[in-house]
């Protein structure tokens, strides 16, 4: 410590060795100068940035020639962005202490680098220009500012809060807190910082509140992603890096592979190139085994066919003839030739036959007589018909043996009776006429046709 | 909640390196303790 008066070193007296003037005020001004910085560079060790700064700026306003609190305030402001405050406190250092100073060496490094100084430069411009955003309004346009801002320079607090303030405005408070976060990691002790990281806090709890357990799980999971993805946006000089596919692969994976690749590889020719030679060979070597084989199903088929051939011309006369008749008949029936049916059921000899037999012979017996019978019937009945008007005699007369016929056959009705003796009365054949018409009378009494019936039978009586 | 408009007006311009030797005039111009007591010693500041 040096006396203000003549420059001389002090000593622990309150008065100057040299000029005698009084040091004592003076040295407890200049003492309590040095313990602010001191507390001041146990807050900045701390990252309390923004106290340290409060104390520093205490310091240099009780003794503005304490070099080591210019050069730490200095350093500081340089740390949280702050580059002009903090060249000009090293400037000022420099200027009243010239030589072994700290300040020298900062000043000397950034003029030796004009690297930093066009870096210092252009974040203060971006920023002075989000700021310059924000007062116009465009909100949107300030927040790709800062955040390219940051990324060249991520220590700069004022951009990281403008940010949050920026998200905060946008109900982002995710994103506002991660701004926050960012700015705190530089200087914890930022009154704003933790003023705006109260109160984004305060919102997101607030939110969560809301979120049923499933989705707070989930938002958390999202934001954890989003922190873990978060990417600064690019700038002009960054390069990009394709991700390279090349894989490091464990020795013993590849080893497995390798020899799964050659199992695959030897089925493959096994089953295109082995299995076919060896069809070939066993086809080749049975073939004739086969071909042997062939030509004797072929003679045992055409010995079969002989035996069938002659077997059939064997064939021995059936033992019942009645059989025959009986099977002839229903061919007779299938042709629709009754007569003839009834002719081979007359060769028939019904002792020959047994129970089902004859059960058929009967069916088949009715079938073809009441089928004839109704033809002669019919065919009687159309003649007696056509006779009628000019009762034409030889007309009668093939009525009547038609119906003759029918009756011969067992036929019995009413109008069979009728015609067959109306027929007879009109060939004037007496004999007849009064045996069918009074058969037709006995038998069916309440004909409507029995009065003309008995009136006929009367005239012949008299 | 934040007032976004009160808040904002808390944000200036940063000072850019150009005003550098401004500030440090300016800083350096500012009167310290040792000033003060100089003057109510000595009545003037010139004599530090």
């Amino acid at each position: 410590m040096k006396c203000y008066k003549c420059g001389s070193f002090l000593y622990e007296n309150d008065h100057c060795a040299e000029c005698g003037a009084d040091v004592s005020i003076y040295k407890k001004i200049v003492k309590k100068s040095n313990e602010m910085y001191n507390c001041a560079l146990k807050m900045a060790r701390d990252r309390n940035l923004s106290g340290a700064i409060e104390y520093l700026q205490v310091s240099v306003r009780m003794y503005k020639a304490n070099i080591n609190a210019r050069n730490l305030l200095g350093l500081i402001y340089v740390e949280t962005g702050e580059y002009a405050k903090g060249l000009a406190q090293w400037v000022i250092s420099k200027s009243l202490q010239s030589e072994n100073n700290m300040a020298d060496h900062f000043l000397n490094k950034l003029q030796s680098s004009r690297q930093d100084l066009n870096m210092m430069n252009v974040t203060i411009r971006k920023y002075n220009k989000a700021i310059g955003y924000v007062k116009q309004g465009n909100y949107d346009l300030a927040e790709i500012q800062l955040k390219k801002l940051l990324n060249d320079n991520p220590n700069m607090v004022k951009g990281h809060q403008l940010l949050a303030l920026l998200f905060i405005r946008k109900k982002k408070f995710i994103e506002a807190r991660n701004a926050l976060r960012k700015a705190q990691r530089i200087d914890q002790g930022d009154p704003t910082t933790i003023s705006y990281m109260a109160m984004v806090e305060e919102e997101i709890k607030e939110e969560e509140q809301e979120l049923s357990p499933t989705e707070l799980r989930n938002k958390r999971i999202s934001e954890k992603a989003e922190s873990e993805n978060e990417r600064t946006p690019l700038s002009g000089d960054d390069v990009i890096i394709p991700k390279s596919s090349y894989r490091e692969y464990n020795p013993a994976t590849m080893t497995i592979l390798q020899i799964l690749i050659g199992v695959v590889i030897g089925a493959a020719i096994i089953f295109f190139v082995v299995m076919p030679a060896k069809t070939r060979s066993v086809r080749g070597e049975f073939a004739d085994e086969i071909q042997s084989l062939h030509n004797q199903i072929d003679a045992m088929e055409k010995a079969s066919e002989e035996a069938e051939n002659a077997r059939e011309m064997e064939t021995p006369e059936p033992e019942n003839p009645s059989y025959e008749s009986l099977v002839m008949a229903q061919i007779r029936i299938n042709a629709e030739d009754y007569q003839g049916a009834l002719e081979e059921l007359e060769k028939v000899d019904v002792a020959e036959l047994n129970s089902e037999q004859k059960k058929y012979y009967d069916e088949i017996n009715t079938l073809a007589k009441d089928t004839i019978t109704y033809s002669y019937l019919n065919e009687g009945m159309a003649l007696y018909e056509a006779a009628l008007p000019e009762e034409s005699v030889p007309q009668f007369t093939q009525a009547a043996a038609s119906l003759q016929k029918a009756y011969d056959m067992g036929a019995r009705s009413a109008t069979l009776l009728y015609y067959l003796g109306r027929s007879y009365d009109y060939m004037s054949d007496e004999s007849n006429t009064l045996k069918y018409l009074r058969e037709f009378v006995t038998e069916y009494p309440d004909d409507e046709n029995v009065e003309v019936a008995n009136q006929i039978i009367n005239s012949w009586n008299r | 909640m934040i007032n976004f408009d009160e808040e904002i007006k808390n944000f200036h311009p940063s000072l850019e390196i150009d005003d550098v030797e401004k500030v440090a005039k300016t800083e350096n111009a500012l009167e310290d303790l040792t000033d003060l007591m100089l003057e109510v010693m000595y009545g003037s500041k010139k004599q530090k």
